[in-house]
């Protein structure tokens, strides 16, 4: 078996991925991306929403720490938010330094605008394509840093030393196969070994998340001994196109969109599910409303219900609202402005995942989680809106620098005490040390 | 009906499974693997059997099916090296895309049907492919809209390694060519000081950032069909929204200007607007062709 040698390893290639392998390969790390699609396939593409960021007079991190604690109704760990709420108008600074080509004030500084929970307009957006231009904004900043990139290779086990106590291993690498051949691979990081796989939608049977998202990562993770957080707590989105998963946004509600059950009654008042907040109650309760609906059969073929934007007109509808038109005619054949729109909940965050401190660093020396695989528990029970995207970066860069090992003033000891794999620098058949031995099959032995 | 599921491999792979006869108490006492084997591929062909007289049930209920012809090719294996059409005949649904229909007949038909895909909605650029004669994204395209049978083909031009998956290498080499990132002659002191770009720059370069890699307008190119050191569509696209970005500076423009100038690069564009057409993000490809052409123009004229 081939053995690919490199200092840091990332396992996936979206926004936390790409941000660790920047800032490991500016640390000096010799880092490499193992992804099972092309970077740019990544499902990071598909944020709209922005980068909650403190940028502004009259705005300032400890706001946003507020209203991040109090969005995750108190569940979240303050240190960690503390250090995303600190680190983000830096991180989204750095964006836009490499070229990310965010929606602009008149005055040539970069647009932010209101978002739930918020107590200040901090949502830092690029359009309705926030995460498309992150995205590609960084692999741009990845290309121009000649960072290699195994593309289409399926990262299928941690190599994690077998101690009794998971807290004593050691990760060595990833073991991974050519998605094209199925040819299997070693990968070995000298230093460490960064879980960035994205979320677990694909687990629901409705969701938004993209077929990629199966949350490889942090079953890797778990197998190898680690625990996972908040595994419990998933955010719902309430308005999806029932065929797809595809997203409708807020937007709609916000312009004054109106749900309807089979009864044609606008149920949100009529049932009192919100009976201040009616459509614009929080995405947990409309979502739940819905379901209710739907069981208690008065959903649409017992399925969804609509949602109606009819009545704001064609001209406004066209004027704020035309990427709705599109999305509603492309995925579920509805004309918008003709008839109602069939929504129903989704499946669309996780809170939880791969448990790490705020460097990214899990219990298994050598191995770092980063983004929505990671749980470092910015979010609690709920994420804000514009809290994803920040998370990657800030979450992102953090991991990829330590794991690069540079920021710790015993590198080099570290560096000889473990890596059984890197250190002959062989280019095949895996060496097994006596003591710590190598495990390629960790499963069943989670400690 | 479709193409058989494939069963040659798996049942070549089990031989033992006809040397002991199932009923055979005493073997599958001492062989207690063997038997578990068995037993699970018999459910397993069971199950299969269930799946499939299923589905040709759903098939045969549902008022309406869509006819699909998919392009087949495995050069690993016997019998699937020769390119060919297999029929699939899918259960019909309003709102379905073609992708839809792919990932269905996948699940139901033929488990070995291979294809890209991995957003849904038109924003990972996967699973661009020809259908019905045209370069379409197959999660936005409705099935409604298409004439049946519907004739779903990898991209033109490019390699295909199986079934409907094309070598993309040459397109991340056509794109990476053209020093894809952002390069300004000098940022801002302040680490939280942004540079500033006025909202007609932004707007004049929106368009040429929302490409997603997808391949369908070098596919779709006459072009870049003949001549594979083209740039291509999407390559000179990237370079474009580089050079009308106010935020890099004008040497770094002039360099790019030299890029996307060469032999093979936008001179070979004959602007017959098929890049322009099949595009799903409505990028206007050629206009941005013929505007660096202009630069280029312009740009020569300031040295004589």
């Amino acid at each position: 078996m081939t053995i690919h040698n490199h200092d840091v390893i990332v396992v996936g290639g979206g926004g936390a991925g790409l941000r660790a392998a920047i800032a490991a390969r500016e640390e000096g790390a010799d880092v490499a991306i193992v992804t099972k699609l092309h970077p740019v396939r990544s499902h990071t593409g598909a944020a709209e929403g922005g980068i909650n960021a403190a940028l502004r007079e009259g705005d300032d991190w400890e706001m946003h720490a507020y209203d991040t604690m109090k969005g995750s109704d108190y569940l979240a760990d303050a240190p960690a938010v503390e250090t995303l709420c600190q680190d983000s108008p830096h991180e989204t600074i750095q964006l836009e330094h490499w070229g990310m080509p965010f929606s602009r004030e008149d005055d040539g500084t970069v647009s932010q605008r209101p978002f739930g929970g918020l107590s200040f307009p901090r949502t830092t957006y690029a359009g309705a394509e926030t995460g498309h231009h992150l995205l590609h904004t960084m692999y741009q900043q990845v290309v121009k840093r000649g960072i290699e990139v195994y593309d289409e290779w399926y990262v299928t086990e941690l190599a994690v030393t077998d101690h009794e106590n998971p807290g004593d291993r050691i990760c060595h690498g990833v073991v991974a196969y050519d998605i094209a051949t199925g040819e299997l691979a070693g990968f070995a990081a000298e230093d460490g070994v960064i879980l960035a796989t994205g979320g677990p939608g694909q687990v629901y049977d409705h969701t938004t998340n993209a077929v990629a998202n199966t949350g490889d990562g942090a079953a890797m993770a778990y197998r190898a001994g680690v625990p996972l957080e908040d595994m419990e707590f998933i955010q719902f989105h309430p308005t999806t196109l029932p065929s797809t998963g595809v997203l409708i946004s807020e937007g709609v509600r916000g312009e004054g969109g109106i749900l309807y059950n089979d009864d044609g009654e606008r149920f949100m008042y009529e049932r009192g599910y919100a009976n201040n907040a009616g459509e614009l109650a929080s995405r947990d309760v409309v979502s739940r409303a819905e379901l209710t609906e739907v069981n208690e059969d008065r959903g649409i073929q017992d399925e969804y219900v609509h949602l109606d934007m009819r009545h704001l007109g064609e001209e406004r509808i066209v004027d704020r609202l035309e990427n709705i038109l599109h999305l509603a005619e492309d995925f579920e054949g509805v004309d918008a402005l003709e008839e109602p729109m069939p929504v129903k909940p989704g499946q669309h965050y996780a809170m939880g995942g791969i448990e790490t401190d705020e460097n990214g660093q899990t219990c298994i020396d050598g191995l770092y989680a980063a983004g929505e695989n990671a749980c470092v528990s910015v979010h609690g029970a709920n994420r804000l809106g514009g809290n994803a995207l920040p998370e990657l970066i800030v979450f992102g860069a953090r991991a990829g620098r330590h794991a690069a090992g540079r920021s710790r003033p015993d590198r080099s000891t570290r560096a000889t005490r473990r890596s059984p794999m890197g250190a002959g620098k062989r280019s095949s058949g895996p060496r097994r040390p006596s003591r710590p031995r190598w495990r390629p099959n960790a499963a069943g032995s989670t400690g | 009906m479709s193409t058989p599921v494939t069963e040659e491999p798996e049942s070549e792979s089990e031989p033992e499974t006809d040397e002991q006869p199932a009923a055979d108490a005493e073997t599958a006492a001492a062989e207690p693997t063997a038997q578990q084997r068995r037993m699970a591929k018999k459910r397993d062909d069971a199950a299969r059997r269930d799946a499939q007289r299923r589905a040709e049930e759903e098939t045969r209920e549902a008022e309406n099916t869509v006819h699909l012809k998919v392009f087949r090719y495995d050069p690993e294996v016997e019998g699937k090296q020769e390119p060919r059409f297999d029929d699939f005949r899918v259960p019909f649904h309003k709102g379905m895309t073609v992708l839809d229909a792919l990932i269905y007949a996948r699940d139901h038909y033929d488990s070995s049907l291979t294809f890209r895909h991995s957003c849904r909605q038109a924003v990972c650029g996967s699973d661009a492919m020809f259908v019905n004669g045209r370069q379409r994204l197959c999660c936005k395209t409705q099935l409604a809209d298409l004439d049946e049978p519907v004739r779903i083909e990898p991209l033109p031009h490019q390699d295909v390694v199986k079934d409907l998956v094309v070598d993309m290498e040459h397109f991340y080499d056509q794109m990476e060519a053209v020093e894809p990132f952002f390069d300004p002659d000098d940022l801002p002191s302040d680490d939280l000081a942004e540079q500033r770009q006025s909202r007609e720059n932004r707007e004049y370069i929106k368009m040429a950032t929302r490409c997603i890699w997808c391949g369908a307008c070098m596919s779709s190119c006459n072009i870049a069909a003949g001549d594979n050191e083209y740039l291509g569509p999407a390559a000179i696209n990237m370079a474009y929204r580089f050079i009308m970005d106010e935020r890099e500076g004008e040497s770094r423009g002039q360099e790019r200007l030299e890029i996307v100038e060469q032999e093979h690069g936008v001179w070979r564009c004959q602007t017959q607007f098929s890049c322009t057409e099949v595009c799903p993000k409505d990028i206007p490809l050629t206009e941005h062709i013929q505007e660096l052409k202009r630069e280029a123009v312009k740009n020569n004229l300031k040295f004589w």
